[in-house]
C-alpha cells in the first residue's frame, strides 16, 4: 500500500515534516494556526479552513471526515472551539471528535487539530 | 467509499458522531464514562464498557481494535486505570494502547478513550 505525503515543511527553525499523508484507506492532516494573533475561535476557524484546503488538494473533502482530534491549550476555552467547529462541519456529515487539553510547541498556539478523512477516489481497481 | 455515521451527539454543544465507519475502518469519538461519580477505576470500567457496546453495534469486539488511546486527567491514575484495563482486555489478545495525560473538557472527568478499529466482518450494503 503506497503512502502519499503532502504539505512539506522544512527547517530549521521548523521541524522537517509533512503536514499530511494519505493511503488508500485514509487521508490524514495535522495543523496548527499560522496566524496566532487571534482568539481560540479565530485560530480554530483558520486551522479548519486550512484543513479544508488540504483535504480538497488530496481529493477528499469536509464531507468525508472520519475522525478529528483536537488539542486545546486551555480546555476552559472550549466554547470558542465549539462555535468555530459547529460553523464549519457539514451537519449531514459529522465526524467523530475528541477534544483534550495539551500544550502545543508554541505557547501562543491555542489549538492543534488532526483530521482523518476518507480518500476521494474509489479504490475498486 | 461509503461512510456510516451513528449517534450524532453533542460534546457540550459541539456536534460529533459517536461512531464513524468505512468498509475498512472504525472511529469512535472520545468516549467518557456514563457517570463521573466514580473513581478513575470505575470511570475507566464504564468507558471501556461503552467501547464494547459501540463496537458490538457494528458486529465487532475489542479484537478489532487497531489502537486505543487513553487520556488520563492525571498520570497518577495510571495504576488504577490499568486495574480496570486488565479486567477488560483479552489476556490472550490485548489491544495496542497509548496513554498520556491531558486535561479533559469537564473537570470531574478522569478518563477518555479514543478508539480506532478495523472492520473484520462483512459490511452490509
Amino acid at each position: 500500500m503506497s503512502v502519499t505525503k503532502f504539505g512539506r515543511v522544512t527547517g530549521p527553525p521548523s521541524p522537517n515534516i509533512h503536514l499530511g499523508s494519505s493511503c488508500r484507506s485514509m487521508v490524514s492532516v495535522c495543523l496548527t494556526p499560522s496566524d496566532r494573533s487571534g482568539t481560540l475561535a479565530e485560530q480554530t476557524a483558520q486551522v479548519l479552513d486550512n484543513i479544508d484546503q488540504y483535504l480538497r488538494d488530496m481529493g477528499s473533502s469536509r464531507q468525508k471526515l472520519l475522525m478529528v482530534q483536537v488539542w486545546l491549550a486551555h480546555i476552559d476555552e472550549f466554547a470558542g472551539f465549539r462555535d468555530a467547529w459547529n460553523d464549519w462541519i457539514d451537519p449531514e456529515h459529522v465526524p467523530a471528535l475528541s477534544v483534550v487539553e495539551a500544550a502545543a510547541a508554541r505557547r501562543d498556539c491555542l489549538v492543534e487539530i488532526r483530521a482523518y478523512a476518507a480518500p476521494g477516489t474509489d479504490r475498486s481497481a | 467509499m461509503v461512510i456510516e455515521r451513528r449517534h450524532i451527539e453533542s460534546l457540550d454543544g459541539a456536534r460529533k458522531s459517536q461512531i464513524v465507519a468505512t468498509d475498512e475502518l472504525i472511529f469512535l469519538s472520545g468516549i467518557h464514562p456514563e457517570s463521573t461519580d466514580g473513581d478513575v477505576k470505575e470511570q475507566t470500567r464504564s468507558a471501556l464498557a461503552r467501547v464494547d457496546a459501540l463496537l458490538a453495534e457494528l458486529g465487532e469486539d475489542q479484537s478489532a481494535i487497531l489502537v486505543i488511546h487513553v487520556w488520563l486527567k492525571d498520570m497518577r491514575y495510571f495504576g488504577a486505570m490499568n486495574a480496570a484495563w486488565n479486567e477488560w482486555a483479552d489476556p490472550e489478545n490485548p489491544p495496542a494502547r497509548t496513554c498520556v495525560s491531558g486535561e479533559l473538557y469537564r473537570p470531574d472527568l478522569l478518563v477518555e478513550v479514543v478508539v480506532t478499529a478495523c472492520r473484520t466482518g462483512e459490511v452490509s450494503a
